[in-house]
């Protein structure tokens, strides 16, 4: 009935989208959402600063002509939920275009996906924007433009960023902001964590509408009790939006993930066994760098590995007993990349031990020299010269010696000189001594 | 329609700001004038026949012509029936007059269809079709309170509701709004508050009186102006006495 040229939201659709489009390019990194539709559709809901704050704002915009005009929605016949939807829709569509203009973007940034494109995500972070027109509706309603459309953009702006940094997880879930934690490649979204988005977002609408309609006052029912009855019910409506929402998100972790299954993982035919999941395997197949380089570790000393898969470490630990080694696999990672991640496997899984407070800071500085070695004698035998060129150098061992105490750079200098079974053997001696919180016997000089 | 009933109606702001108490008032079709000093109640019982508020008891009843009754607690069917233009009308932003008229319309209940085809009738009611296109934030006072007017009208009320639709406007705008009520269907109720009795003679059927949220007066054009001394000639002036008596207490 409106017209649908000269609506708010259609003034803001374009700043929106360009911010969208600059936020994307200069805050998202392409490895983090690479090869992976989850986590660019994921990765959007950071762009729910723009589209939220959009739609309250225009919603205030809205609802304040209402407002400001005398004689016309007092006596309406209509009721005010299909007058507010009447006038909220634009919002709604430009909030959910500029959420769109972002997703179709980090798709493309992230390029072709071996996943499905997660509907749920999507979903959840469009109908987040009903809890944000229920701002503006709120705010419309009861104060005049000029104070409620500012107010509007405060309130959603703080919102979201108030429920990213809040200790207790579940309410960072309300808002939506931190559906951007998901996912890496061995990960999924955690269902719930969007479930809890959507129901507050839905009820947390409806309250709004309510108090909206309270403090609009329309004077029909005897005085004073229809505005307490819909206070009322709008804060409490409020109050069941967030008990549900936290209620759901309950049991979400830091990050709203939960572990991909190990079965979605391709393996190859190489001894050892290396399963990564198809996002790992999208932008080139690295498992047979894994598997060389722990099969050259192994050659000189270190554990024998049997099995090397791509998991959260609460999933499958670092190292396990059994010989199954948990690497870091990222997409389109270089061959030195995943030579350096396999590698660091030992290393990494010392740094997992519980040991004494007193003995800390040298078993990492340890673990570092080991990686180090590892690193480099694995290399010298899957890569070739170019490719070792890109190998991190060992400046990090200087930053984690501790002055006074043990040199570790200087350890590792002195490993060098070694020749190459006693550098082995000093190794494997230090990986055992250290996965028992003993510290190893300092390098002595030698000669190659 | 037939009238508009209001039995034992009682209404207060606050517990020490009571307007009416047992109001018993009827209107009948035809167009009534309704006076009064400022604070006797005029807004505010047009507010309440208008259902933008609601009596704390007491009930207001549209009857028709059959004898069907529609009582104030009715909402939807009884706001089919009543248009209104409050005295601080001001137009919704951001639409032109066309689209105003129409939406008033739609808000009133019409389809969108029927909104869109009684808008131009509307318009041509209170002579704006030809601003049609203009925004309704650009017009001025009187072509406002015309804007009012069509949208109230649009969709055909039966009872008519204008809270003093011609304060503030030149001489004119009064003429072009005397003009339009003389149009008005006699068929339909239409009550108007006024401070201007100049304005009684000619244009209205009845008059209602009405001081202190007690009404002082209620019966014809002639019967009101019969109260005024035999020696006042000019209606005008007629009119203007019996006001003036009603309100001062002489009668």
């Amino acid at each position: 009935m409106l017209p649908i040229t000269r609506r708010p939201a259609w003034w803001l659709l374009i700043p929106g989208m360009i911010l969208s489009a600059l936020y994307i390019q200069q805050y998202v990194l392409e490895e983090r959402i690479m090869a992976d539709a989850q986590a660019a559709v994921a990765a959007s809901a950071l762009l729910l600063i723009f589209a939220a704050s959009l739609v309250s704002v225009s919603a205030a915009l809205e609802v304040g002509r209402d407002k400001s005009s005398r004689g016309m929605t007092e006596i309406a016949v209509r009721s005010k939920i299909v007058i507010a939807l009447v006038r909220l829709w634009p919002s709604f569509v430009a909030g959910a275009i500029v959420q769109l203009v972002g997703i179709v973007l980090l798709l493309v940034k992230a390029g072709s996906s071996p996943n499905r494109f997660p509907i749920l995500i999507a979903v959840g972070l469009f109908v987040a924007l009903f809890f944000h027109a229920g701002i503006g509706m709120f705010l419309g309603s009861w104060m005049r433009a000029r104070f409620a459309v500012p107010l509007a953009l405060a309130v959603s702006y703080l919102w979201l960023g108030f429920a990213w940094t809040f200790d207790f997880v579940p309410v960072r879930y309300l808002a939506g902001l931190a559906l951007e934690g998901c996912c890496a490649p061995d990960e999924t979204v955690d269902a719930a964590a969007v479930y809890s988005l959507m129901v507050f977002s839905v009820l947390g609408f409806f309250g709004f509408v309510l108090l909206a309609m309270a403090v609009s006052g329309s004077r029909m029912l005897p005085r004073g009790k229809a505005n307490w009855v819909r206070t009322s019910a709008g804060m409490l409506t409020l109050i069941v939006a967030s008990s549900l929402g936290l209620f759901i998100a309950r049991d979400v972790a830091v990050s709203p993930v939960v572990a991909r299954p190990l079965a979605e993982a391709e393996c190859s035919v190489s001894v050892p066994e290396v399963c990564l999941f198809p996002t790992q395997l999208a932008r080139g197949d690295t498992r047979q760098v894994y598997a060389e380089a722990f099969e050259v570790l192994a050659r000189k000393g270190m554990p024998k590995v049997n099995k090397i898969v791509s998991a959260s470490t609460e999933q499958v630990p670092v190292l396990s007993n059994d010989g199954v080694a948990n690497v870091m696999a990222t997409p389109g990672q270089s061959r030195s990349r995943a030579l350096e991640s396999a590698a660091s496997t030992y290393a990494d899984a010392l740094t997992y031990i519980e040991c004494p407070q007193e003995t800390t800071e040298d078993v990492y500085g340890w673990a570092e020299v080991l990686k180090a070695w590892s690193i480099r004698v694995a290399a010298e035998e899957v890569l070739d010269p170019d490719e070792r060129s890109t190998l991190p150098d060992t400046s990090m061992l200087e930053s984690v010696s501790i002055p006074g105490e043990t040199n570790f750079l200087g350890q590792w200098h002195k490993l060098s000189k070694l020749d190459n079974k006693s550098q082995s053997q000093w190794a494997t001696a230090a990986y055992d001594r250290l996965s028992n919180c003993r510290l190893p016997v300092a390098v002595s000089g030698g000669t190659k | 329609m037939k009238n508009i009933d209001i039995s034992a109606v009682s209404y207060a702001y606050s517990s020490k700001a009571i307007i009416f108490h047992d109001l018993n008032l009827a209107f009948q079709s035809g167009k009534t004038a309704l006076l009064g000093p400022n604070g006797a109640g005029k807004s505010t019982l047009l507010s309440l026949m208008a259902s933008v508020i609601a009596p704390s008891s007491g009930t207001l009843e549209i009857v028709d012509l059959a004898g069907n009754r529609v009582c104030h607690r009715e909402l939807s069917k009884f706001r089919r029936l009543v248009a209104w233009l409050p005295q601080d009308f001001s137009p919704v932003a951001g639409l032109s007059v066309l689209e105003h008229v129409r939406y008033s319309g739609w808000l009133k209940g019409m389809s969108r269809k029927d909104a869109k085809r009684a808008t131009p009738l509307a318009l041509s009611a209170v002579g704006l079709e030809s601003l049609a296109d203009k925004k309704a934030t650009e017009l001025s006072g009187g072509q406002q309170r015309r804007l009012g007017l069509a949208g109230a009208l649009v969709h055909q009320a039966g009872v008519v509701l204008l809270d003093e639709p011609t304060a503030g406007l030149d001489p004119g705008q009064r003429d072009r709004f005397r003009q339009i009520l003389a149009s008005l269907d006699k068929q339909q109720i239409t009550v108007v508050s006024t401070h201007q009795t100049e304005d009684i003679d000619g244009t209205f059927d009845h008059v209602v009186v009405l001081v202190d949220g007690c009404v002082r007066f209620n019966g014809s054009v002639n019967e009101f102006m019969a109260v005024a001394p035999a020696s006042a000639v000019d209606p005008r002036d007629r009119v203007r006495l019996a006001y003036a008596a009603f309100v001062e207490g002489e009668i």
